[in-house]
């Protein structure tokens, strides 16, 4: 998974979430909502971060990441 | 609103899928089921069409149409930049969103008409309105300078599109025979509902097929499978409070705004874009965004069209 992809994830799931937060006592379906976008937030940081994308990011030493 | 008698019935399909039944409907009565819906819709829409023609129906309509080349144009980048797919891959799968639902348009009818909420019965003449711009736009898209696709074969392709003959058509006889009509309704009105409840019991069985796919195409276009359709339906209730419309009517927007295509679009795409991938937009469409629109979408669907209609009330 790209880092676009992780961020355009973690926005669809976070939307999600805000929307069945937001609708708890007006949706018989808010819950849903919260489930799934609980999940997505979850599957794209863990995809994300067994991806070789997340790799460069998270193991790029600091020196380098200064010089670039 | 509770979850519909409807909505039930694709569940059960769901579950039969998941648990393994080989339960399945013959393919000659789905296809059936199928062109029964389109012209029942179709012969609706053109009745209703015989009381209301007028200037402000025709606004109305290209209004309307608008949204059905607004949509692919905002999905396709994010499909080709974000997602990373082909060029042809994005515009087929954009398409796919650009276009309508003919069994998420008839669930929020049967919906509507349970719980007695008014709407303008005029709209299926905007699901015949919103089946083709997607299509057009989403050929454009892809198209380059070697594309041996020419004009007047997607012109062909798109006025003989059977959903497209089929809900045209209808329009048509509904709207020249009139009260007349009333001749073959107990057919297409009474029968409906029991129709559609079979229709979406298949429907509930190819989804749950089609979620097996997922697997392979990824958490991204579940996810914008998902948000896609809040998207579009929000600039959609916008556009419908604009109009006018009743709040059944805001609501019939939003719906149509948020639902995406799975007989029409398919199949114009493959004949327009042999190359692209059609399993994507085919999974994205019957795998997560018609059973999430018509699950859980439709009720946040009423709730925004609610808001709308009381913000300008």
């Amino acid at each position: 998974m790209s880092y676009p992809q992780f961020i355009f994830c973690m926005f669809s799931g976070g939307l999600l979430l805000a929307i069945g937060l937001l609708t708890t006592t007006l949706l018989s379906t808010s819950w849903f909502f919260i489930a799934i976008g609980g999940s997505l937030c979850i599957l794209s940081g863990i995809q994300f971060r067994r991806s070789s994308s997340a790799l460069v990011i998270l193991t790029k030493p600091k020196s380098l990441v200064q010089q670039k | 609103m509770q979850l519909d008698i409807m909505i039930l019935f694709f569940m059960l399909g769901v579950v039969a899928r998941l648990i393994g039944s080989e339960l399945k409907l013959p393919k000659g009565l789905y296809q059936a089921i199928s062109l029964f819906l389109m012209l029942a819709i179709g012969l609706k829409g053109g009745m209703a069409l015989a009381e209301h023609v007028s200037l402000e129906l025709i606004t109305q309509s290209l209004i309307i149409m608008l949204l059905g080349l607004l949509f692919p144009l905002i999905a396709f980048p994010i499909l080709n930049k974000i997602g990373a797919f082909s060029k042809n891959d994005s515009a087929a799968i954009a398409a796919h969103f650009g276009s309508v639902s003919i069994g998420t348009f008839a669930v929020a009818i049967a919906l509507l008409e349970s719980q007695n909420i008014v709407y303008e019965t005029y709209f299926p003449l905007f699901v015949v309105l919103l089946e083709f711009p997607a299509i057009v736009v989403g050929f454009m898209l892809a198209k380059d300078k070697n594309s041996n696709v020419s004009m007047s074969e997607w012109g062909k392709e798109i006025i003989s599109n059977q959903s497209m003959v089929l809900m045209f058509g209808g329009l048509i006889i509904g709207l020249i025979a009139g009260e007349q009509s009333v001749k073959v309704m107990p057919l297409f009105s009474d029968l409906f509902y029991g129709v559609l409840a079979l229709f979406l019991l298949e429907m509930g069985i190819v989804a749950a097929e089609r979620i097996k796919d997922l697997k392979q195409n990824g958490l991204f276009l579940t996810a914008f499978s998902m948000v896609m359709p809040i998207i579009n339906g929000t600039i959609g209730g916008a556009v419908g409070t604009f109009l006018g419309f009743s709040a059944g009517g805001i609501f019939l927007t939003i719906v149509l705004s948020a639902s995406v295509s799975y007989i029409a679009v398919p199949l114009a795409m493959r004949s327009l874009l042999p190359t692209a991938n059609h399993s994507l937009g085919l999974t994205a469409s019957l795998g997560v965004a018609f059973p999430f629109n018509i699950v859980i979408g439709l009720p946040l669907y009423w709730l925004m069209a609610s808001w709308y209609f009381n913000f300008v009330s």
